[in-house]
């Protein structure tokens, strides 16, 4: 046998898969040939190192995808399984779209001063009390009793119907209305002059007409006063006619503070 | 069926009757023979995983015609190793991923990091050297000494005559000498 001979059937003999006497001839080889044990050995650490790897494993879940894919569930069920079982899903969105709309709702809160206006209106338009005029810590404006039933009796008459603002009055758009602290009449010779006249004065004193309504006997005139200019307000007003009110000054905490008055030309 | 595939005359026949525990059980058995001849010979995990999961499907569309004249290693080996083959065969397959290489891992009992770096070296080389081998011979080598199949079992895995399986056998392990002669003694 040659070396060659035995190197093509050197890697049988390491798996004893060579007939009995195929392997006595090749070991008689190698019993004198140092090479070709030398050779052997070699085959034999190589094959060594290949029997040292480590198996690798199928990934975690391979069980359960190959089980989907073989046995896919009914779409019905599939259906169901997405609408109602991925709740760890569903919870955290729902949880995360609450507080988004509350921090919206705190920030247009914070950003938005008529909005917290009218929520203070709101709060305190039930409360009827007279509170002492220009303070602070009593934002709410009240109304006289008498003079709010009388104001309600007259809308409901339908004695007053809303007309086009006159632009004298140069009011900005939408401009809230706010319950008047202090009511009164103001009953004069000639309407349409006074009118004119309190429109003036309204803006001398810097204050400002929310709403009007004109009606078949009289004209009412929601404004807002400046709270340093008031009474400087109610000594013209005075002038302008026969001045009777009710009600005590609220002062608004706006700025500058305003108090409410509604007067009524007749 | 226990994770070391044993197959009993009962279970073939609740595979056969298309039993779903039965089909559990035989893939939790072989998943990671069939999952790690396919890594070996594709060298990247993702395409192994397919082809590994495509073996148990076409083992199940095909489970109520299984004879039963071979043992359902065998048969699931063949199965895998020919989409392995076609795929490698294939001109649009991914190319495989170099961090694919540390899934290779050789038993060693020594500690250190001279031993891990070594190691390290030892596991690129062997890594490489396998990739390296014509398909047809690698199938073999990995068939026999990374899975340790006999040789008739592998001629009936890749529908081979014996004395092809043992010359090509032979082959890839003298590739795989002359490839790792430094760490040969």
């Amino acid at each position: 046998m040659t070396c060659h001979d035995a190197h093509e059937r050197l890697s049988d003999l390491l798996d004893d898969a060579l007939e009995p006497d195929a392997a006595a001839v090749v070991e008689a080889h190698l019993a004198e040939c140092a090479e070709c044990r030398r050779e052997l050995e070699r085959l034999r650490a190589t094959v060594g190192l290949l029997q040292r790897v480590e198996a690798p494993r199928a990934p975690a879940g391979f069980v359960d995808r190959v089980m989907d894919r073989a046995y896919p569930s009914p779409w019905y069920r599939r259906l169901g399984a997405w609408l109602f079982v991925p709740v760890s899903v569903k919870l955290p969105v729902e949880a995360a779209a609450v507080v988004l709309i509350a921090g919206l709702a705190i920030f247009l809160w914070e950003r938005t001063p008529e909005l917290r206006e009218a929520a203070r209106m709101e709060r305190s338009a039930p409360a009827s009390s007279p509170s002492a005029p220009a303070a602070p810590s009593a934002p709410a404006p009240t109304i006289a009793p008498e003079a709010e039933r009388k104001r309600q009796d007259e809308s409901q008459r339908g004695q007053f119907s809303a007309v086009p603002r006159a632009s004298s009055t140069a009011l900005p758009a939408r401009r809230p209305s706010f319950p008047a602290s202090v009511e009164g009449h103001l009953t004069v010779s000639d309407r349409a002059a006074a009118d004119r006249s309190l429109a003036d004065l309204i803006s001398r004193v810097g204050g400002s007409e929310s709403r009007r309504r004109q009606g078949a006997t009289a004209t009412v005139v929601e404004i807002l006063i400046p709270e340093a200019r008031y009474d400087e307000f109610i000594r013209s007003l005075q002038a302008l006619g026969s001045w009777s009110a009710e009600g005590q000054p609220t002062t608004l905490p706006l700025d500058p503070p305003q108090i409410p008055v509604t007067v009524h030309i007749q | 069926m226990r994770e070391d595939g044993a197959e009993t005359p009962e279970l073939l026949e609740r595979l056969r009757a298309g039993d779903a525990r039965a089909f559990e059980a035989l893939v939790v058995g072989h998943q990671h023979r069939v999952f790690g001849l396919a890594l070996r010979m594709l060298n990247d995990a993702a395409e192994a995983e397919e082809i590994a999961q495509e073996t148990f499907l076409r083992a199940h569309r095909s489970l109520a015609e299984f004879r039963g004249d071979a043992k359902l290693s065998t048969w699931l080996y063949a199965i895998a190793s020919r989409l392995c083959l076609n795929r490698l065969a294939s001109s649009d397959r991914r190319v495989a991923r170099p961090g694919d290489e540390m899934l290779l891992r050789v038993a060693d009992e020594r500690q250190g990091p001279d031993v891990e770096a070594e190691r390290g070296e030892l596991e690129a080389a062997l890594h490489r050297a396998i990739a390296e081998l014509p398909e047809e011979r690698r199938i073999v080598v990995v068939l026999r000494d990374l899975h340790g199949l006999a040789y008739d079992e592998i001629a009936r895995v890749l529908d081979l005559e014996l004395g092809t399986v043992r010359s090509r056998l032979h082959r890839a392990r003298m590739d795989l000498k002359e490839k790792m002669e430094r760490f040969l003694p």
